[in-house]
């Protein structure tokens, strides 16, 4: 609890800026994460991943979808970085493009959980009773699904694609993060800071959202960065196995599942694509390792 | 022992409920009527009303989900849509191929993770540590199917070394089980390594070291056992995980298990199928869980008196 010791620290002595920054948690996690090299590499290579993927149609040299019938199969050479489909669409075009989807739906696919997750793990925590028994058991029994079976049931009922890849992903991991975030509020909700708030009048839902959110959200941004290097891995799997985004989208898992009659003559339709999902997960994991060590404190110093 | 073993046994019934009602439900919601789907478009009205009540379809919900529910205990998971045959067939006779894949993997994760990070722990050398983490790190990151594509287009386009896919033999098992325990093999290494590392720090450790016990009988007779027990839970989630990465990895290889057989139920729509399939997939699950529990407690008898 840095952010207390600093509160009641302040009505002793007023601190100058300097000190009062330094014992900031989240200038301390900045300053850690900032010092770590496989993290930084992690930060570079995920922005290059995204701004490549932001300026494809700066970048790409062929339009994604562009068909040339005279140049299909063709292997790496330098008209095309990345040879061509079976179609003759140019491969490294196509990449470039699918980094939109598969980061896209990765990412949108977290965030939807985490706002469910937060939104029923805080109210479970906070109030307690009936309503924390009900929403607890069923996220009892969503965790009881192996986690890839429950993604494929919400498939099977919405139909393949990419949006209901994304709604899935949701869905599936919003009770993960209902009972992280619960846990926490139970510690929270005991402490003086919110009693204080209390007393002074806040309503529950300034309490929760503004003075308990910002001290526990932490480890749920640790989670949800790693957990966003699965949701990425999930889409692309979902679309190999033709249950995600369907011809002719450049998504990655899509162009592997297109590689796979070809395998044999043409690896590189089945190499890159799934060279960028490796690197796409690989970086988002080194993040997220970056933050972990940040933000815990049993490491720290 | 015993008491814990049953206590454990009687968890399991309101989760498998709970499993069972969902996995219902979301059949029962998605659109879509069960008898057309089975019948076809070009069935008479008759016929459909037929199929509805000789199948109890227009049941209040909870009936039908009693009945469901009766007959799956005893065995019975429903007829398919397409091809009518009984769903617990289909499954009975793809699981030994799923389970087989996910044992191999589970060996092999086994025999590569745990040493590997036994070595990395106890040798302290810089260059073990760097690859431990490094392929640790490799394995959260390497999609299981494009490890098995590569492991395709390597073995089975240039080297000719292993066989990919089409036969039986145990040699076409090899690739795909080491593809879906790339990921679990990494994350075994690194728990090892953290686990030993940690328990090296004990009091008990320092003391026989004192004794004057040789280092090899520190680390076999009291570290690894106390090590070991936080890497037998995570074996059950890998296990667990593996039998889900078999849905990737069965669809890589062509081979005809459940995952494949999941794939291609939801392709179809064929509810039936789909729901038997978590219904029985989340009872595997249940048992993985026990086992676990089960063999913790046998481990570390503190975990039987809570």
């Amino acid at each position: 609890m840095k952010l207390t010791q600093a509160q009641s620290g302040s009505i002793l002595k007023p601190p100058s800026w300097r000190t009062a920054l330094h014992d900031n948690p989240w200038w301390l996690a900045a300053q850690m994460f900032l010092h770590s090299q496989l993290a930084m590499i992690g930060f570079i290579g995920l922005s290059l991943l995204i701004l490549s993927a932001i300026f494809a149609p700066l970048l790409a040299p062929y339009p994604p979808t562009q068909l040339d019938y005279d140049h299909p199969l063709e292997a790496p050479s330098s008209a095309h970085w990345m040879g061509t489909d079976d179609l003759g669409r140019d491969i490294f075009s196509r990449v470039l493009y699918g980094g939109r989807e598969s980061l896209k739906v990765g990412l949108i696919g977290v965030t939807i959980a985490v706002i469910g997750g937060v939104c029923l793990g805080m109210l479970a925590g906070f109030y307690g009773g009936w309503l924390d028994n009900l929403i607890m058991r069923i996220v009892d029994i969503m965790l009881a699904f192996p986690y890839i079976l429950l993604l494929l049931s919400i498939v099977a009922v919405l139909g393949p694609g990419l949006g209901t890849v994304m709604i899935a992903l949701g869905l599936a991991g919003i009770p993960f993060y209902t009972r992280l975030i619960r846990g926490s509020v139970l510690a929270a909700k005991n402490f003086e800071y919110v009693t204080a708030a209390r007393v002074v009048g806040v309503s529950p839902f300034a309490i929760m959202f503004r003075h308990i959110l910002p001290n526990i959200i932490a480890p749920v941004i640790v989670y949800a960065t790693l957990d966003l290097g699965g949701s990425i891995m999930a889409t692309s799997g979902l679309s190999y196995i033709g249950l995600g985004a369907q011809p002719p989208s450049p998504e990655w898992g899509a162009m592997l599942n297109a590689g796979r009659k070809f395998i044999m003559q043409a690896g590189w339709m089945s190499i890159y694509p799934g060279l960028m999902i490796f690197f796409a997960i690989l970086f988002v994991n080194l993040i997220g390792d970056g933050l972990r060590d940040a933000f815990d404190p049993k490491l720290r110093r | 022992m015993l008491k814990y073993t049953l206590r454990r046994l009687l968890m399991m019934i309101p989760v498998l409920l709970g499993v069972t009602f969902l996995s219902f439900a979301i059949a029962k919601v998605t659109p879509g009527d069960p008898a057309r789907l089975t019948l076809g478009t070009k069935a008479s009205a008759e016929a459909i009303q037929q199929f509805r009540a000789a199948n109890h379809l227009d049941d209040p919900f909870l009936v039908q989900y009693g009945r469901f529910l009766w007959n799956a205990l005893h065995g019975d998971l429903g007829t398919s849509f397409r091809s009518r045959t009984p769903v617990m067939d289909d499954i009975l006779e793809r699981f030994p191929s799923t389970l087989q894949l996910t044992l191999a993997g589970m060996a092999l994760a086994v025999g590569i993770g745990i040493p590997l990070g036994i070595i990395a722990a106890t040798t302290r050398s810089k260059w073990v540590n760097a690859v431990t983490m490094l392929f640790a790190l490799t394995g959260l990151s390497l999609p299981s199917f494009w490890l098995g594509i590569l492991l395709i287009i390597v073995f089975g386009v240039k080297l000719h070394w292993i066989p990919v896919m089409g036969g039986n033999d145990p040699r076409y098992l090899i690739l795909p089980a080491f593809a879906v325990s790339f990921a679990s093999a990494g994350v075994l290494a690194r728990l090892t390594r953290s686990s030993i590392l940690e328990v090296m720090q004990d009091d008990y450790v320092r003391t026989a070291r004192a004794k004057g016990l040789s280092d090899r009988f520190v680390v076999l007779r009291h570290v690894l056992p106390n090590a070991l027990i936080p890497v037998i839970t995570v074996l059950g989630m890998e296990f667990a995980f593996m039998l889900g990465g078999a849905v990737f990895i069965e669809n890589v290889f062509a081979r005809s298990g459940l995952g494949r057989f999941a794939v291609q139920s939801i392709s179809v729509r064929d509810f039936p199928q789909v729901q038997g399939m978590v219904v029985f997939t989340a009872l595997v699950y249940a048992l993985i869980n026990l086992i676990v529990d089960i063999s913790y407690g046998f481990l570390d008898p503190r975990i039987r008196y809570d």
